[in-house]
């Protein structure tokens, strides 16, 4: 075989090589070698390019997988400062430039980075005498609550400048903000106890901070400061509490308030209504272990607990009959000492948690994803993640200062949030969820590909049960049964179908079909049983003819008649809608399908999408199953014809299983087509990610997806690749089917070859 | 060994008594109706655009309708409907109720355009031959009477004003065409040397120093100082040209009596359809046609024509196919003639057939990946530094978009090419090479030619294929209003890097993001036509030529 098929090379090898240069002039054989070159070239770049756009699709979606990456970046040890003074907080700026904290002396020290020396030492006037017991610091770092003896409290707010020195060179330089010292045990007089537990909200709502104070002697305060008018509105939470308190975190709003203690207790307080009221009371554990450790994630719906037996877990409240309720959603990695404390980030989900000897692990919410292990070679003091999310500061107990720079762009991301059911905050159960923004900066992104997928199957399983059967037999009969002077009228008729721009198709179908689809439902279900009667009446009275009567009718009025029996039957459909509708469906079809199957019809509908699609793939499948079917040997049917098999005997039991192959590849290259529809989904469903597999509702496919997102995804973001992941998906989707197609296709003819 | 009684027997068994079911008689018939239908549906698809589409712009009659409830409407019929059983269960009507929704216009003066008639609500409904329908630069369709006409020294009213209306409309038009130009080129002109400038100080500041810089520096501000001159001075005609052009206004009256006074040249085109023949309704739909075709889109594409839609996708489909052909050309060259037939090549080949069936909205996300950020990005790191953080090349234009649909489209013409290049017969190239051509000469001067109208077949479907194609547009350049055209009289000339405007884009932005979709809804049809005559006009092109090329073959001589 490949000898005949290219002969020419062949004979060109049998030219001596004297003979062939002696024909040729230099100039001829120059232009004929740049030719070869240049077209080869050509010709290896296009392919090139084939594998190029592979290659980068994928590319572009594989750094979602990478494993984060990390380097210690300098190793420490904090200066000396001063006899019996300790840091009481640990916190960095967003450049990691320098480390920060109060320390027990009243002073804010700011350790650089590079060095391990102090660069700023910002003593704070009220806090000089009155020394701090403990400070709250938010997670940003830039807002901290020092409480000192006797119920006295003073807030500060810290700055970085940007500024720009004499040499160009980035100069940062902190500055410090601080309220009057205030007594929060005014008016309280026998009340002489320390603070033990001191909590401030991540973010200030205007200008109000919520904080909460729990004394060594039982005393919870709860309330806010507020900034503009310099006022300190803290009430009592009276509640008995049982055992050490672990954690205290108070919301944004200063709404909710938990407590956790020692006692596997979790304390929940709805300060909205009435502050003395316990919402829940919680036992956590049910292994004998406690929390003791406790915080809230960015945005305050999610909290994490750390158990005294290393297990970290994340907690939210659900809406349940009777009010929300608090519940267990997953865990994580867990440590193998008790929990000390939890760090969260101040821009994302992710936090870190610590051990008492100093094994330290990121995590990440929603994918539950553990980022990093370290271990920071003894206890810890404090841990500070910076807000670009790319270093960390540990402080040691021993006051080592290890940093460490990370590299995981996208922590969300995982096989699981993919495509597995994920439990996000504020829905009531784990669920496949699409979202990929939305207005609030607290936003959980969620990423899953699974209704997009289910979608897309959806659309194209509409659009080929109503294509496939119209375009094979549509094939068939133009193949087979039909005189060649119709053929060449039909054929070029079904190619501009196939030109049809699908925007238009989509457009059509949005605006045009879905509004009249939903006012004549029942017209539209009626048709097609009414289209089978009336033809199958038709050709029972027309073959009924005798023979030679019938054989003088020429196949276009043949087909005039079948033409006046659809529009007859439409027509019929229509008039027979309105009392089918009433006798069947009381009235009205969409309420008796809410009615009976509680699934809401929406105007653009899966039911929309299988006749625009259809519409699409129709002229796709026609095609290649005409040309297959032309391509039986015309001595088949007329061995056939011959042995006294009818006309539709023979394209039945001859024409169809020698052209199976090519009918077969048609059908795969039609679902290809719909499965990477875009416009026409875009266009007539309404576009929700939902996971719904009734005709009734739209769909969100693949493609679709990536059209409405794209534009809007920054550039290497977790959603550009994720978008990218889902075009490399449709891709090898796509490849597959046409591939096996082909394989498909090529075995079958071999195997009816043979006929 | 069956007697002939037994023969007889078994004929006339087969003739009678079998049915037609088995004979297949019916599947005949429905196979057949399988086909009709696809063919009804076909010109039920072509026949609502054709007919939605092309009417647009007949000036239908404006009726007065006269409501029970002694309210008064001019508007124009839009579509009939039998009211929702539902609804008319719960206003009382009586059973099957028709109601109408007719266009009211007068936007700036009503809420809504359009309004749903109770046929059982009219009282009565005629035609005033007086009545004016205008199309306005703002707020939409005009439908109502001409109160009176303001020119610089006289104000006319009734039928003397609707005498002059034409001159003042001509004059009104000319001078905003004026102020139109003096904004678009001659200011647009100096905004982009001025920008130019610019950039051009910010360079010679990060990389000039000392004197030479200075002396650069001064120079430039200079430039930029008579530029400026030159802005205010156009600014200074253009409201010369606007008090001018507000001296003549318009005042219009609704059905209601209500009258409102615009300027002049808020009025675009004036008609009286119920005075209207027909030869006068075929002039204005061909006026309006034309400005349909011709004119920029106004009230966010709602309105107006769609002339940057069309220039920009004729434009890319241009750009595509100066991209697509020599490639496309070449590598079916090199597949046929070069390529050593083997395993490797038939794997291309099955790869290229695979990427004719990859969704274009893949092709989408790899150019925006790779040209608009990777290249794009690159070459405004290297080249357009100054302007960054704004991208000149790193964001969507219509270079990026017309390379994007070229990839899309490799496939068509490299199939294309190979089917022809394969149709010439054997013996034409052995001819030649017998003869002492070399293989390029071969190719030069025997396969190309023959193969030229097989070639041309391809380029045309490709054409078709990237003239509708939408979604990859959407991510890699194509936008809802372009500024500018991506050519003008400032040089360059050719704006590669600019985004612009496409008619498969407009379809989908004016029918599915728009606020008044009622209104423009016609539109959309109009466009739609307008896209599927280009894309069938291509592929009837390409039929015609693909089956020229197969009869010159087929009856060669040489097969």
């Amino acid at each position: 075989m490949p000898v005949a098929e290219s002969p020419l090379i062949a004979t060109e090898a049998r030219v001596p090589r004297k003979l062939a240069s002696f024909a040729a002039s230099p100039r001829v054989r120059w232009a004929d070698r740049a030719a070869k070159w240049i077209i080869s070239g050509f010709g290896l770049f296009v392919i090139l390019t084939v594998v190029l756009i592979l290659l980068f699709v994928g590319k572009e979606a594989v750094p979602l997988f990478y494993a984060p990456g990390s380097k210690e970046k300098s190793s420490l040890t904090m200066p000396a400062l001063g006899k019996d003074v300790r840091l009481l907080s640990w916190s960095v700026d967003e450049f990691q430039e320098y480390s920060y904290g109060l320390a027990s002396d009243g002073h804010l020290y700011y350790i650089s980075n590079a060095d391990g020396r102090i660069r700023h030492d910002i003593p704070i006037q009220g806090l000089l005498t009155d020394h701090p017991e403990m400070v709250w610091v938010s997670p940003s770092g830039d807002q901290m609550i020092a409480a000192m003896a006797h119920g006295k409290i003073k807030i500060l707010n810290l700055e970085f400048h940007l500024e720009y020195g004499k040499e160009g060179q980035q100069v940062i330089r902190p500055s410090m903000k601080e309220s009057p010292t205030l007594n929060v045990l005014a008016g309280r007089p026998n009340r002489e106890a320390s603070v033990e537990r001191i909590a401030g909200s991540y973010q200030s709502v205007g200008e109000t901070l919520a904080l909460a104070i729990y004394f060594r002697d039982g005393l919870l305060l709860a309330g806010t400061w507020n900034a503009a008018s310099q006022s300190l509105d803290l009430k009592p939470v009276e509640t008995t509490i049982s055992g050490k308190p672990t954690g205290l975190v108070i919301d944004n709003d200063a709404r909710y308030l938990m407590l956790s203690t020692d006692a596997n207790k979790i304390y929940r307080w709805d300060l909205s209504e009435n502050a003395k009221q316990v919402l829940q009371v919680i036992e956590p554990s049910r292994k004998g272990s406690y929390v003791s450790a406790m915080r809230a994630l960015i945005g305050n719906v999610t909290y994490i607990l750390g158990y005294n037996d290393g297990s970290v877990e994340a907690w939210f409240g659900v809406r349940r009959e009777g009010g929300s309720v608090f519940v267990k959603v997953r865990e994580f990695d867990r440590h193998s000492l008790p929990v000390a404390d939890i760090a969260p980030s101040s821009v994302n989900r992710s936090f870190w948690t610590y051990d008492m000897q100093g094994g330290l692990k990121m995590h990440f919410n929603p994918s539950a994803r553990k980022l990093y292990t370290f271990d920071a070679g003894g206890p810890i003091r404090g841990v500070a993640p910076n807000s670009h999310l790319n270093g960390i500061s540990v402080l040691g107990a021993n006051g080592a200062i290890r940093q460490w720079d990370l590299h995981n762009p996208h922590p969300e991301i995982t096989w699981g949030t993919l495509f597995s059911k994920i439990w996000y905050e504020g829905y009531e159960h784990p669920n496949y969820t699409w979202q990929s923004s939305s207005g609030s900066d607290n936003f959980e992104a969620k990423f899953s590909l699974t209704p997009l997928v289910v979608g897309t199957f959806k659309g194209a399983f509409f659009g080929l049960i109503f294509g496939i059967p119209i375009a094979v037999f549509a094939a068939l009969y133009t193949s087979q049964l039909m005189t060649s002077q119709i053929r060449s009228f039909v054929k070029p008729t079904i190619e501009i179908m196939a030109a049809l721009p699908s925007v238009v198709i989509g457009f059509l179908a949005g605006l045009w079909i879905a509004p009249f689809m939903e006012k004549n439902l029942v017209a539209f279900l009626l048709a097609p049983p009414l289209m089978l009667t009336l033809i199958l009446t038709g050709s029972s009275f027309f073959f009924r003819l005798p023979l030679k009567q019938r054989s003088r009718i020429p196949q276009s009025i043949e087909l005039g008649i079948l033409f006046a029996l659809i529009a007859l039957s439409l027509f019929l459909a229509h008039i027979l809608a309105g009392p089918v509708e009433k006798l069947c469906f009381h009235g009205n079809i969409q309420q008796w399908i809410y009615d009976t199957t509680g699934q809401k019809v929406e105007q653009r509908n899966s039911l929309v999408i299988g006749l625009a699609m259809g519409f699409a793939v129709i002229p796709i499948i026609f095609s290649i199953c005409e040309d297959a079917m032309s391509n039986v040997p015309r001595h088949y049917i007329s061995g056939s014809l011959a042995l006294g098999a009818t006309r539709w005997q023979s394209a039945v039991r001859v024409v169809l299983p020698t052209a199976s192959p090519g009918i077969f590849s048609a059908v795969m290259l039609g679902f290809g087509r719909a499965v990477g529809e875009t416009m026409i989904v875009l266009m007539a469903t309404g576009n929700t990610p939902i996971l719904s597999l009734s005709p009734f509702n739209g769909m969100r496919t693949l493609s679709a997806n990536i059209a409405v997102e794209i534009p809007e995804a920054p550039y290497e973001g977790s959603l550009y690749r994720v978008l990218f992941l889902a075009a490399a998906l449709l891709f090898l989707a796509t490849f597959v089917i046409n591939t096996a197609a082909e394989v498909i296709r090529l075995r079958l003819r071999e195997k009816y070859r043979a006929l | 060994m069956t007697s002939p009684a037994n023969i007889s027997q078994t004929i006339r068994v087969h003739r009678t008594s079998e049915s037609i079911w088995k004979r297949g008689d019916h599947w005949v018939w429905l196979t057949g109706g399988t086909l009709v239908l696809c063919l009804f549906m076909i010109m039920i698809v072509v026949g609502i655009i054709l007919v939605n589409g092309a009417t647009f712009f007949w000036p239908k009659d404006v009726r007065l309708y006269e409501m029970k409830d002694g309210k008064k409407y001019l508007a124009i019929m839009r579509q009939k409907e039998v009211i929702p059983p539902a609804q008319a269960r719960d206003q009382k009507l009586q059973a099957d109720p028709n109601r109408r929704m007719v266009m009211v216009g007068n936007r700036d003066m009503y809420s809504q355009d359009f309004v749903w008639l109770n046929d059982q609500e009219i009282l009565s409904s005629s035609r005033p031959p007086d009545v004016w329908v205008m199309d306005r630069r703002e707020y939409g369709r005009f439908i109502g009477y001409l109160h009176f006409l303001q020119t610089k020294d006289r104000k006319l009213e009734g039928a003397e004003a609707a005498a002059v209306l034409p001159k003042a409309m001509e004059r009104a038009r000319e001078l905003f065409d004026r102020i139109y130009r003096i904004e678009k080129s001659d200011i647009g002109a100096v905004n982009l040397q001025m920008e130019r400038a610019r950039l051009r100080q910010r360079k010679v500041e990060r990389l000039g120093q000392g004197e030479k810089m200075a002396s650069e520096i001064r120079s430039i501000e200079q430039a930029t100082a008579s530029l400026k001159e030159k802005y205010d001075a156009y600014v200074k005609e253009i409201a010369q040209l606007r008090s001018e052009m507000g001296q003549d206004r318009i005042g219009l009256e609704d059905v209601n009596g209500t009258v409102k006074e615009l300027p002049m040249a808020s009025i675009m085109e004036a008609w009286q359809p119920n005075q209207m023949g027909f030869f006068a309704k075929t002039g204005s739909y061909f006026t309006r046609l034309a400005d349909f075709l011709m004119d920029d889109p106004r009230e966010s594409n709602t309105e107006g024509g769609v002339f940057p839609a069309i220039f920009g996708t004729t434009l890319m489909v241009i750009l595509m196919s100066i991209a697509v052909v020599p490639f496309g050309v070449l590598t079916a060259f090199y597949l046929c003639e070069y390529a050593r037939q083997g395993p490797i090549v038939r794997a291309v080949r099955i790869a290229l057939n695979n990427l004719a069936g990859v969704p274009s909205i893949v092709y989408g996300v790899f150019g925006l990946g790779f040209f608009v950020y990777f290249i794009g990005g690159n070459i405004d790191r290297f080249f357009y530094a100054d302007a960054l953080p704004t991208p000149t090349w790193g964001t969507g234009g219509i270079l990026w978009a017309s390379l994007t649909l070229a990839l899309l489209t490799v496939p068509v013409v490299v199939m294309a090419t190979e089917e022809s290049i394969m149709a010439v017969p054997r013996g034409m190239r052995e001819g030649s090479l017998a003869l002492g051509a070399s293989r390029f000469q071969t190719l030069k001067n025997i396969l190309l030619p023959a193969s030229l109208p097989g070639i041309l077949t391809g380029v045309i479907l490709a054409m078709a294929r990237g003239a509708g194609e939408v979604a990859p547009l959407m991510i890699t350049g194509v936008v809802k209003l372009a500024p500018s055209l991506p050519v003008d009289g400032l040089t360059p000339y050719l704006h590669l890097e600019r985004k612009f405007m496409h008619l498969g884009f407009h379809i989908y932005d004016v029918g599915f993001q728009s606020p008044n979709i009622e209104a423009s809804r016609p539109m959309v049809f109009t466009t739609a036509l307008l896209l599927i005559l280009l894309v069938i006009a291509l592929n009837l092109g390409a039929i015609l030529l693909r089956d020229y090329v197969r009869r010159r073959y087929t009856t060669g001589a040489f097969h």
